[in-house]
């Protein structure tokens, strides 16, 4: 990811709606509502913005973020400082292949998680949550666990 | 027919001319006068209106369009109101809040910055920054046993947590003097920040270098996005009752 001499990645004014993963945050959480109004109901939408920091602050979440901690290899890591501007030294290539695996399952307990939440085997949710606007260049192969407010869902066509 | 509203703007603003909005056919929007020259612009609902990617990008793009001939107010997707009437006594109820709302954002727009985080990538240096994480991970090989693990993880989540909150402090302070203001983005997942500026149309680039600048120093894990020149989703009132 990012390295340093690498220029943000910026939306292309031409490409329109190219970028809607991207902005999709503000165009279903923000912009004006207008309270007393139905706001129409998007199906399984509002069942797929449930809370995620439930799902977040479990037991299992935090047993598999411990076997991350504990598998690091701090010896090699060089100076350290949480300052955000400082921190330029990559973690050595052997932690990050261990810890790799456990933050890994740690997501996949999440996502389980919600499919449960929001009643997987309703198929109108099913349907839903597998067309989640999710371009494959930003899917990361190993989804830290973060406690995501809410997740986005859009149909696609 | 139910009205769906896609923004709050001047009375003599163009209508879109190519961005016909939700539905499909979409029919095209039309504004509804209010007092104070308010308008909004609205269409028809689509009587089966769900959150589709093709009406999401839609209302975005008719938005968008909005934007680009001076100050729109935009709707969040997916509001609708049972008539006209029900559009024109909201704005009568807000006119004062809303032409407030219009001047402040004219002649500016929303870029919305996401920083991603690679957790793999910075994980060991959130760890070995923490005395108190270090020391529950010494208990923690030491004692084992169920409880310190989960103390750990809760200890790990916390620090990654306060990690992100700094990571977007910062760049909120560094990117700040290029806008007029700023805002917090909702969570998302993955990511250490999303915030979005209102910046003077004038000052785009200079914001733009400002980000490639903080990428430089920011340090690898972190991934700036921006997007924009957006409509000013993040910068509109919260119109209470009515």
């Amino acid at each position: 990811m990012g390295s340093p001499n690498q220029p943000a990645v910026r939306g292309q004014d031409g490409s329109r709606s190219g970028n809607l993963y991207d902005v999709l945050d503000l165009i279903l959480d923000r912009g004006i509502v207008i309270d007393v109004y139905v706001r129409v109901s998007l199906l399984g939408l509002e069942l797929l913005q449930i809370d995620a920091r439930i799902v977040v602050a479990s037991v299992d979440t935090y047993l598999r973020f411990a076997e991350a901690t504990n598998r690091l290899d701090l010896e090699h890591t060089g100076r350290r400082s949480t300052l955000p501007g400082l921190i330029n030294e990559v973690t050595e290539g052997g932690s990050r292949g261990k810890a790799e695996g456990a933050v890994g399952g740690a997501v996949d307990a999440v996502a389980g998680k919600v499919r449960r939440a929001v009643g997987a085997g309703d198929d109108e949710d099913e349907e839903e949550e597998q067309s989640a606007v999710r371009p494959r260049e930003r899917e990361r192969k190993r989804e830290p666990v973060r406690s995501s407010r809410r997740r986005h869902a859009v149909e696609e066509e | 027919m139910a009205t769906y509203v896609y923004a709050v703007v001047t009375a003599d603003h163009p209508l879109p001319t190519s961005a016909l909005g939700v539905g499909a056919p979409a029919e095209g929007p039309r504004k509804v006068a209010g007092p104070e020259g308010l308008a909004a612009v609205v269409g028809p609902a689509p009587e089966d209106l769900r959150a589709r990617r093709r009406d999401v990008a839609a209302h975005h793009e008719l938005l968008r369009e909005l934007a680009d001939h001076g100050p729109a107010l935009p709707l969040q997707f997916g509001v609708v109101v049972p008539d006209d009437s029900a559009v024109e006594k909201h704005l009568a109820e807000h006119a004062s809040l809303y032409a407030d709302a219009l001047a402040r954002t004219a002649g500016n727009t929303e870029i919305n910055v996401k920083a991603a985080l690679d957790l793999d990538a910075v994980l060991a240096d959130i760890v070995a920054a923490d005395p108190n994480l270090l020391a529950q991970r010494e208990r923690t090989r030491t004692l084992g046993g169920y409880d310190e693990q989960v103390r750990l993880g809760e200890m790990v989540a916390h620090a990654v947590s306060r990690y992100e909150a700094e990571i977007s402090a910062r760049i909120a302070e560094v990117l700040r003097p290029y806008a007029v203001d700023v805002s917090e983005g909702p969570k998302v997942q993955d990511h250490a920040a999303n915030l979005s500026f209102l910046v003077p149309r004038g000052g785009v680039e200079a914001f733009q270098a400002a980000v490639d600048g903080l990428q430089g120093d920011i340090g690898p894990g972190i991934e700036l996005r921006s997007t924009g020149p957006l409509p000013t989703y993040s910068f509109v009132p919260e119109p209470v009752g009515g």
